[in-house]
């Protein structure tokens, strides 16, 4: 057998032991190559790969048969995610602006060019970051800009994406993140999916249900949507709703359970208490009684519901017959659908307050569920604290004891956290893109692992202002020249994936952890040494707040009772400085019940989900199930449920009523049509990283505007044509698809936001929750038109 | 030349989709256990490989296409 066909045959009994559902067998043996495990870079499902490399390259991928989450499975991005290492034009040097052009210069330089930003005026410098981040980058960032420069400035692109999904679970159960996990998924007879299209952005996840079908279990789908997608494909029920219909459709269904009297008695008197927004607004609300709850969801009568969602009275009563019936186990999905969304904190509390009422909560396959749509979103955005008002372990910079908690851990003097939030994403962009005289009080920006050119609303208001001011200065830490990386004064090379250590936290609570395998290209550096090396550059240069209370370096790193001079690349390895900053960090994990494991556990295992106890016995115990007393240690016995951070006190979670307003922005004479806009299989967000997979590329090659038929025979626009698609705020050229991938109605368009050659973010509205802060992107009014001749050539 | 790993999910009555599928030499078919078919797949490039797995799960008789493993070391 030559070595091609061992190759053959090794993939053969990987896929036959993946057929038959069992543990496969180890990654094939092939000369040379050596194999690990790791995460899968992109969304936030978090399966494990196998990672083969041989020769400082990543040379093979196979799905990890040892991983709960996937089984051995993976989809088409996390099939090719060792390509993404392997763009021909990855950042090898740091380049900064002279003279209007990017040129190299050294990381001395460099790392002293951030410091003179910084040192210009501390409160103006801002990192922004995302849930791209691993847990010890964004710890590492989070303690430079709350103990350090002690500004607060500092927020994550997880603001775009899971806001809303953060204030719905702390305005429930006063703590954040799902009760339920993955395995729902296993158990569950009936899956409602929120404005969620899991076949496309969570595949593998999808993938659980629909092997489930082809063993023959009965699996009910209900598709919820604005456009049909692949996801409605497997669909039992598709109820295709309106704009914001969403929030109708979730008081429907609890004023039907009220009427009914099919609402869950026994779980509602002993478990909940009922909610209402408060005035002036705040995310804790107002406590209402049950009869006033009742008196407030009477008007959502089915009629009404129907003319404000656009769903049938028929499928409304459909969801209200599957939600009282207690027999049945109900899961929800929901991601951007819901959380991108002008009331993203009212419909998230509404479908959690859906299942509270019914009963359908804490039983494996009953459990309202978001997805995020990065690989740490929850575990460095949420989890670790890289918001604006956050501390790590779920505080918040305006809680005192929070302040004090974070203090002590740190080796801070009282008093020295700063209890002011800093600015929420569009906020922040919003002072970077104005001169200082008008309010502009931020005049940097360093942006690592994500993408803002590309990714903020109002592209023309939010971003482009900056880059024609020379007081604003924009630094951008990245691994490919994208829109923001154009954009930037300074850019700072960087590792991506398996050239660096690291560690993410998926969607289900679960922590996980790999070891570098390659060398990042040229002069590329993990993220966490340039924060690192920024840190100490400031200590050398006499900034006070890089020392604690008795005058030590606040990110001292020692091995053998010496400290490591970390900062010093040629050094940065001598020791493991994850594990450094993760044993800090967990210390913070324990105050709201989100106790992390020390890092060694995550080096055995595929990941944990917290709260991870350690057991009489010294082994440490994953929780599955929060709050229900079957799985979660902190539920004592004979309670049933323990909400243990009720914001109600008295251990109860919170069932709200959110009445229904319109979007901000609806269709009118002069912009008629809806605007949507969204993800695709092939790409992960705004594709920098898939773009540069040839099979993905060649895949799906470039954005599009899906039309329906008769609007685009009213419009008089054909197949492929390249039209203008505009709103308020701007316009993009783009080629129409009829009948594509996507069908929406008629007067909708879904364009989705990959495409780096045609930004459909100049069209989006900054609109945002008042709560979350986070944007709607799947809502603006738009028109389209033929492209004259000049917008065509330019 | 790549070589990926692949389940194939098949609709009901796959006898005709099985001889479809192997007729084509860069196929190598496992052995059908319940609807789902285990296979690899060589393709010219990488380039390719996406097109061709996109092609599989449009295939009439293919329900669902799960990936398992991708090997393209000669590639890079």
């Amino acid at each position: 057998m030559d070595r091609r066909d061992f190759l053959m045959a090794s993939a053969l009994a990987a896929a036959t032991a993946a057929a038959k559902g069992v543990a496969a067998p180890e990654p094939p043996s092939i000369e040379g190559v050596r194999w690990a495990k790791a995460p899968c870079r992109f969304c936030g499902t978090g399966c494990h790969v196998q990672v083969g490399t041989k020769g400082g390259k990543v040379v093979a991928i196979a799905g990890d048969p040892k991983a709960e989450v996937n089984k051995g499975l993976l989809c088409v991005k996390g099939y090719h995610v060792g390509l993404a290492l392997y763009g021909k034009d990855r950042l090898t040097t740091p380049l900064l602006r002279k003279n209007g052009k990017l040129t190299p210069i050294s990381w001395d330089e460099a790392i002293q060019k951030v410091v003179e930003r910084i040192q210009l005026d501390p409160k103006g410098f801002a990192i922004y970051g995302s849930g791209q981040w691993t847990i010890p980058e964004g710890y590492a960032a989070n303690k430079l800009v709350k103990a350090a420069l002690r500004n607060n400035q500092i927020d994550p692109n997880a603001r775009l994406c899971m806001a809303s999904a953060v204030t719905g679970f702390l305005a429930t159960y006063g703590v954040d993140e799902p009760a339920g996990c993955y395995d729902d998924l296993d158990r569950c007879d009936v899956l409602v999916l929120w404005g969620n299209n899991p076949a496309e952005m969570h595949p593998v996840l999808f993938s659980r249900v629909i092997d489930r079908r082809s063993r023959g279990e009965k699996v009910t789908i209900i598709d919820i949507g604005t456009r049909r997608t692949r996801s409605t494909g497997h669909a039992d029920h598709y109820l295709e709703m309106k704009p914001h219909g969403d929030v109708a459709i979730a008081n429907g269904i609890l004023h039907l359970l009220v009427q009914r009297g099919t609402y869950d008695k026994e779980f509602v008197e002993r478990h909940t208490a009922f909610r209402a927004p408060a005035n002036p607004p705040t995310l804790e609300g107002a406590p209402i009684s049950f009869d006033e709850f009742k008196r407030r969801i009477a008007e959502y009568t089915p009629e009404k519901v129907s003319r404000l969602s656009g769903i049938s009275e028929q499928d409304l009563r459909l969801l209200a017959d599957l939600f009282g019936n207690k027999k049945l186990r109900i899961t929800s999905l929901w991601c951007m659908g819901m959380n991108q969304h002008t009331l993203g904190t009212a419909i998230n509390c509404l479908v959690h307050g859906v299942h509270l009422f019914s009963g359908h909560f804490g039983r494996p396959g009953d459990a309202p569920t978001s997805l995020t749509g990065q690989p740490s979103a929850c575990g460095t955005a949420r989890e670790v604290g890289t918001l604006c008002h956050a501390l790590p372990g779920g505080g918040v910079v305006t809680n005192p004891e929070h302040r004090q908690h974070a203090e002590a851990i740190w080796n801070l003097a009282a008093g020295s956290v700063n209890p002011k939030p800093g600015y929420h994403t569009v906020e922040l962009w919003k002072r970077f893109s104005k001169p200082k005289s008008q309010g502009g009080d931020i005049h940097t920006i360093w942006s690592m692992v994500t993408n803002p050119g590309q990714s903020l609303p109002n592209r023309n208001a939010l971003f482009d202002p900056s880059r024609k001011d020379p007081s604003k200065f924009l630094i951008v830490s990245d691994v490919y020249p994208t829109e923001t990386v154009r954009a930037a004064d300074l850019v700072l090379p960087s590792a991506l994936w398996v050239e660096k250590n690291g560690m993410f936290g998926n969607s289900e609570r679960r922590t996980q952890q790999w070891f570098k395998m390659v060398p990042p290209p040229g002069q590329a550096r993990d993220d966490c040494w340039q924060l690192l090396a920024v840190a100490r550059a400031l200590h050398e240069a006499g900034f006070a707040g890089t020392r604690d209370k008795d005058g030590q370096y606040l990110f001292r790193i020692v091995k053998d009772g010496k400290e490591v001079p970390v900062w010093d690349w040629r050094h940065y390895y001598d020791v493991n400085v994850d594990e450094q900053l993760f044993e800090e960090y967990r210390k913070f994990s324990r105050a709201k019940h989100k106790d992390l494991a020390p890092y060694q556990e995550y080096v055995k295992a595929r990941g944990l989900r917290w709260p991870v106890v350690q057991q009489a016995n010294g082994t440490w115990r994953e929780t599955r199930f929060r709050f229900a007393e079957f799985d979660d240690p902190y539920v004592a016995k004979g309670k049933g449920f323990d909400f243990y951070h009720s914001t109600s006190k008295d251990g109860r979670a919170q069932i709200w009523f959110h009445p229904y307003a319109p979007p901000p922005e609806v269709p009118d004479a002069e912009y008629p049509l809806w605007l949507c806009t969204g993800r695709v299989l092939e790409h992960w967000h705004t594709g920098s990283l898939t773009r540069r997979i040839p099979q993905l590329h060649g895949a799906m090659p470039a954005a599009y505007v899906e039309v329906h038929p008769e609007d685009a025979q009213r419009l008089g626009v054909s197949q492929g044509e390249r039209v203008v698609v505009e709103s308020r705020r701007g316009k993009l050229v783009v080629p129409v698809w009829i009948n594509g991938r996507g069908a929406p109605p008629v007067g909708t368009l879904f364009i989705p936001f990959f495409d780096e050659t045609m930004l459909v973010n100049r069209v989006t509205l900054e609109a945002h929750d008042p709560f979350s802060k986070q944007p709607d992107y799947k809502k603006c009014a738009a028109r389209l038109r033929k492209a004259t001749a000049q917008e065509l050539t330019g | 030349m790549p070589v990926s790993a692949l389940v194939l999910t098949l609709s009901p009555d796959p006898a005709e989709v099985l001889c479809r599928l192997s007729s084509r030499s860069n196929l190598h078919l496992g052995e059908l256990i319940g609807d789902r078919l285990p296979i690899t797949l060589e393709s010219p490039d990488v380039r390719s490989a996406a097109r061709e797995i996109e092609a599989l799960a449009e295939e009439s008789g293919v329900s669902h296409v799960d990936l398992i493993g991708a090997y393209y070391e000669e590639d890079l």
